[in-house]
């Protein structure tokens, strides 16, 4: 079974005297090691998707699930320690704690959990590595550039070995060479490394860096395509294409 | 134990907050030391001072209606006898006016004269003799004076004691005008009393028997009380029981007081004081507490969205709970380190500008350091419950949003509701009537048990959830204030409203929790002045009233010739004297069971007069009765008394009612009301001589009944106290000699009640600014809040402010702009405190009539409650300058750089 199924899911918001419908029954499906980039203008719900399925929030109807664990059917206490061990979640703006340095916000899922442990300091070592912040393990998140808070921000994300890895728009506080640097550790982490992968995004030149791109449009899931082998224009051209 | 390592780094990242929270928390922790210290030390001065300088004994016999001299001395060989007893001296105590080396009477300033047996009685020995040596007789015309009296006798006026206007010498000679011609005595030693005793009580101490022969035949064989020192074996209570028995049989009047009794009543007095001083030190805990919730809900508003990444990537409700719970302990803890010893730095200053008075030195109360402790770790884990419940419910997803969400304006603002319900909790302890309904329900001792819920309930619950009711009610007074102010604000500051608009309801907690520390202060300043004030004005003295009132301490009090004499005196108006008899008997029973409370004693001040010269020489005002029905039932039939309106409420008698009082010879009389009638001013009779001197029990209201029933019932046979009228133009101390040189009557005093009654509201004023220092100090408290508050309201807006310079806003605009945040939390503040003491004072007032009957008209201090306003509102702007300059001087770019890196 796949790492994370979708499965019909509507979702609707109130504003003002109404309701927004977010969602409207979508479904997919992310298989291990899958790169995916959910792609969509503003508002078309990508975003709300991604928060489902970190289980920030619960859907209306349909249901999602994280290795064939249903997130609906979890409490808030079996979601928030099911969110701790199976999901690793990239912010926009990083949200690293400015108080800690880099490497206790790398081990803060694993803090969470318990007192660390050997095996614990070793996944955190390991993380520092991969990430290449060995010398900037003490650095406050304050002392660390854009790119090195995000990598921080991934490597939070990677530590406790998750089912699934969700980065709401990462680059979208850097620049480009960041940006940059920041998209191929998330395609290496990927490729290399097996991690499966789903990125909100709507530049076409991140998502290029996935291996399928999903666009939604309405709350619908408007068109599912691989992007291999197709660069930031002609994915963007094709992009535009299923909008149309 | 991330949650640990999250909360303290926290704290490390707002050094200035966390110091200026610690502060608070340490001056609160301090000032319940140095108050429960500081009381302690207090106590043992007393129990230190008793034990010098009021001879104390294991036992002691005296008179009961004759304390000055009516103990025969020949007791004294009876109960040496006694083979319990280690020793047994007599000993006269006098109050005598004194005469300065001028030949001037000394006014307003009596002395004891100490008659003692030397040199049997050791104990004098105690006192620091400073100059000179202690007689060895019990004859002989020498005397050891203290420090006041030798200045008093040197020079009248100096009722300062101004050392520098020098002092009596050993050697020199000192006249004491007496009944049988003045006593000329030879100064042979000077003792060292504390100031404060020394100056309340100037004494003199002579040989007994040089006092007996001096005050003439009354006298004479007499002692006014006998000491007696117990062998280290024998059982006091025994002693006590064997010879009140012997005792009863000759003269019931003859009363023993066991030390070890007197110790337990003054233990049990002094603990319900302990108490009180423990709840004077939590009022400042109190405003530390909103100070800590003030800086704890800063802390989670502006980590809103690291709260929200915290929950998202994990972390569990109740680790986040956990976290803010661990950063109020931590700065408890701060606040507790650095409290302690500042508090034992003002117990050295304390030491330091009274070591006169606290004559054991500076005593640590453990258990008030313990308390201060537990209130610290309470009052910031009360404080944590808010801050933390909002941490709790930080939504994961806000982790998402570009801009944290705000706290919710109306939710803060609901809580108004549950607020005005806790507020008015109090207010129906104290109002519902209790007495009723238990009576109703058939409760045996309703009454006692109405008062009792009305005086526990308002401490134990009203007086905590009005204060939980006010600090919920705070929002709703924050949004308030700024919607009514802030355009009035904007014209006084010249800046544009808008500008001003939202500047304290954007963070809408922490501006409740500051302007509800602030408001602690102000409620306590104005609720102990109003109740204070309400108090002590309502002593009406009526418009007829007599024009004097003379005391004499001569042996047996002014015989009918001595009050005849009196009559004939030049300037008295003949049919205008009138002999006062006081007694002080006990309730048959217990009517005020709440002891605990020290406020209810159990006995009366009974005054017999003759009723018919009395109502015409005084013109008190009926409540119940009337002046001639009145007259006509006390003077035709036995046991009537007027009693005062105080005691018609206590109790809820009326014309017509019996009370019953204890009589000395061990019997009970019944006494029918003749009468109510409200006149507080004649309290100020007995304080003006301290005439309850002469009795060793508390009186709580005052009956008066006939000269007859004082004598056969209470077996007063002296009077000691004189109201007359006098001609028009005669001069006080004139007549004074002339009733001298008449009656011989010696010790006499004089006086205006008019006079003494304002001294005595002088004095009370003093002590109430005294008490008002609680509010003070809440204040102080609460400033470290402000500028708190103030701080963390500019740390949020240091972006906008630098858009704001950015566009051309002076530098001066932005310092009246952050100046005007604080000075609208002070308004908040001020509104709150005033709204709080308004409610409590009502309340307070109705307690004081439930608990002692008295109900007078308010009296508000507004002079004091506007030193008290503008207190809070200079508080608030000087402790807004420091923010204000500091951001007021940074550059546009700087604000708009530390704006942007901000969480």
């Amino acid at each position: 079974m796949a790492p994370l199924v979708v499965e019909n899911v509507s979702k609707s918001f109130r504003q003002g005297a109404g309701r927004v419908q977010a969602l409207a029954g979508i479904s997919l499906d992310v298989a291990r090691g899958q790169f995916l980039a959910v792609m969509g203008a503003s508002g078309s719900g990508k975003s709300t998707l991604l928060h489902l399925m970190a289980g920030l929030t619960r859907c209306d109807s349909g249901r999602v699930l994280i290795d064939g664990t249903d997130l609906s059917r979890l409490n808030d206490r079996e979601l928030t320690r099911f969110r701790r061990r199976h999901v690793g979640l990239v912010f926009q703006s990083f949200n690293l704690i400015p108080t800690l340095t880099a490497e206790e916000n790398i081990g803060l899922p694993l803090m969470l959990e318990r007192r660390l442990d050997a095996d614990d300091r070793r996944k955190v070592e390991e993380t520092i590595d991969r990430l290449g912040l060995r010398s900037r393990r003490s650095h406050r998140p304050d002392a660390l550039s854009g790119g090195e808070q995000q990598r921080v921000a991934i490597g939070r994300a990677l530590v406790t070995d998750p089912a699934v890895v969700l980065a709401d728009e990462p680059t979208g506080n850097l620049d480009s060479a960041n940006s940059r640097a920041v998209c191929e550790l998330l395609r290496d982490l990927s490729v290399i490394h097996g991690k499966t992968i789903v990125m909100v995004t709507h530049e076409p030149s991140v998502a290029a860096y996935a291996q399928e791109v999903a666009v939604i449009r309405d709350g619908r899931l408007l068109a599912r395509f691989d992007v291999r082998d197709r660069d930031g224009e002609q994915l963007a051209a094709r992009y535009q294409e299923c909008l149309r | 134990m991330i949650t640990f390592r999250l909360a303290s780094t926290h704290l490390r990242a707002r050094p200035v907050r966390t110091a200026l929270t610690v502060a608070a928390i340490a001056l609160a922790v301090s000032l319940v030391v140095s108050v429960t210290s500081g009381y302690s030390s207090l106590e043992a001065a007393a129990y230190r001072m008793l034990s010098t300088y009021f001879a104390n004994v294991d036992a002691r016999l005296t008179h009961a209606s004759e304390a000055h001299a009516g103990v025969d001395e020949r007791w004294i060989q009876q109960i040496a006898a006694d083979p319990d007893v280690a020793s047994a001296v007599g000993r006269i105590e006098l109050s005598s006016s004194l005469v300065d080396q001028a030949g001037r009477t000394v006014m307003s300033r009596s002395a004891m004269l100490v008659g003692v047996t030397r040199p049997q009685d050791k104990r004098v020995e105690l006192m620091e003799l400073t100059d000179g040596a202690w007689f060895d007789s019990s004859e002989g015309n020498v005397a050891v004076i203290d420090q006041m009296t030798a200045m008093l006798l040197h020079d009248g006026a100096n009722l300062l004691g101004d050392e520098d206007k020098g002092a009596v010498k050993v050697g020199e000679v000192i006249r004491l005008p007496g009944p049988t011609g003045d006593l000329t005595v030879r100064v042979v030693g000077i003792v060292h009393k504390p100031r404060i005793l020394a100056a309340l009580q100037p004494s003199i101490y002579l040989p007994i028997r040089t006092l007996q022969n001096w005050s003439g035949s009354a006298g004479k064989g007499m002692v006014s009380s006998i000491l007696i020192d117990l062998k280290p074996q024998a059982n006091p209570t025994e002693f006590g029981r064997r010879w009140r028995a012997k005792l009863a049989q000759v003269d019931p009047l003859l009363k023993l007081r066991l030390t070890s009794e007197d110790r337990g009543e003054l233990d049990r007095n002094l603990g319900s004081l302990r108490i009180g001083s423990y709840m004077g030190g939590a009022v400042s805990m109190l405003a530390a507490t909103f100070i800590i919730f003030s800086a704890l809900s800063m802390g989670v508003s502006e980590r809103q969205r690291t709260l929200a990444m915290l929950r998202a990537v994990g972390a569990s409700r109740r680790q986040l709970g956990a976290m803010v719970t661990q950063e109020a302990v931590l700065l408890a803890a701060g606040g507790i380190v650095l409290g302690i010893p500042l508090g034992w730095l003002w117990l050295q200053i304390l030491d330091l500008g009274f070591d006169d008075l606290l004559v054991a030195g500076i005593v640590m109360d453990w258990s008030g350091i313990a308390f201060a402790v537990a209130a610290a770790l309470a009052a910031a884990l009360v404080a944590s419950i808010l801050p933390a419940w909002g941490a709790m419910k930080t939504d994961p997803l806000e982790a998402m949003a570009p801009l944290a969400a705000g706290g919710s304006l109306r939710r803060a603002l609901s809580c108004a509701v549950p607020g005005v319900l806790l507020i008015s909790i109090d207010s129906l302890i104290v109002f519902s009537p209790w007495r009723q309904l238990f009576q109703g329900l058939g409760i045996p001792q309703a009454e006692r048990l109405a008062r009792e819920v009305a005086f526990y309930g308002h401490f134990a619950v009203g007086i905590p959830a009005l204060m939980l009711g006010f600090f919920l009610l705070a929002p709703t007074m924050v949004v308030l204030v700024e919607k009514l102010l802030a355009p009035l604000a904007a014209t006084a500051t010249r800046l544009r409203l808008p500008l001003l608009r939202q500047q304290l309801s954007g963070g809408v907690w922490r501006s409740a929790g500051t302007a509800a520390a602030l408001m602690v202060g102000l409620a306590i300043l104005v609720v102990m002045q109003v109740q204070g004030h309400t108090v002590i004005g309502s002593w009406r003295i009526p418009d007829k009233f007599p024009d004097m009132f003379i005391t004499t301490f001569k042996f047996g009090g002014l015989s009918t010739q001595d009050i005849e004499k009196i009559r004939g005196v030049e300037g008295v108006k003949q049919d205008a004297v009138l002999p006062i008899a006081i007694a002080s008997p006990e309730f048959g029973s217990t009517i005020f069971s709440i002891r605990g409370a020290v406020v209810m004693p159990e006995a009366t001040m009974f005054f017999g007069v003759d009723p018919k010269l009395a109502l015409e020489m005084m013109e008190l005002d009926f409540r119940d009765g009337s002046r001639s029905q009145a007259i006509e039932l006390m003077t035709s039939h036995r046991r009537h008394v007027l009693v005062t309106e105080e005691f018609r409420q206590l109790k809820g008698l009326k014309t017509g009612d019996t009370i019953t009082l204890k009589t000395p010879r061990g019997g009970t009389a019944e006494y029918t009301i003749a009468g109510v009638v409200w006149s507080p001013g004649i309290d100020v009779i007995v304080s003006m001589f301290d005439l309850g001197r002469q009795f060793e029990t508390r009186t709580a209201a005052s009956i008066f009944g006939t000269l007859q029933d004082a004598r056969d019932d209470f077996g007063v046979e002296g009077v000691y106290l004189l109201a007359l009228n006098v001609q028009p133009g005669v001069q006080r101390e004139v007549l004074t000699e002339a009733i001298k040189a008449k009656v011989g009557a010696w010790g006499l005093q004089a006086g205006d009640v008019r006079v003494v009654k304002s001294q005595i509201q002088h004095q009370f004023r003093k002590i109430l600014m005294l008490v008002s220092t609680v509010g003070f100090s809440a204040m102080a408290v609460a400033s470290l809040g402000v500028a708190n508050t103030v701080m963390a309201s500019v740390r949020t807006r240091r972006w906008q402010f630098g858009i704001l310079r950015s566009v051309g806003l002076t530098r001066g605009q932005l310092l009246r702009l952050v100046l005007s945040e604080a000075l609208l939390l002070g308004a908040a503040g001020v509104c709150l405190g005033l709204l709080a003491g308004a409610v409590m004072a009502i309340n307070a007032k109705r307690n004081l009539l439930v608990m002692v009957g008295l109900d007078p008209p308010f009296t508000i201090p507004w002079g004091m409650i506007g030193a008290g306003v503008a207190s809070v509102v200079a508080i608030s702007l000087l402790a807004g300058l420091w923010p204000a300059v500091t951001v007021a001087r940074c550059q546009p770019l700087a604000l708009l750089q530390a704006g942007r890196s901000s969480d």
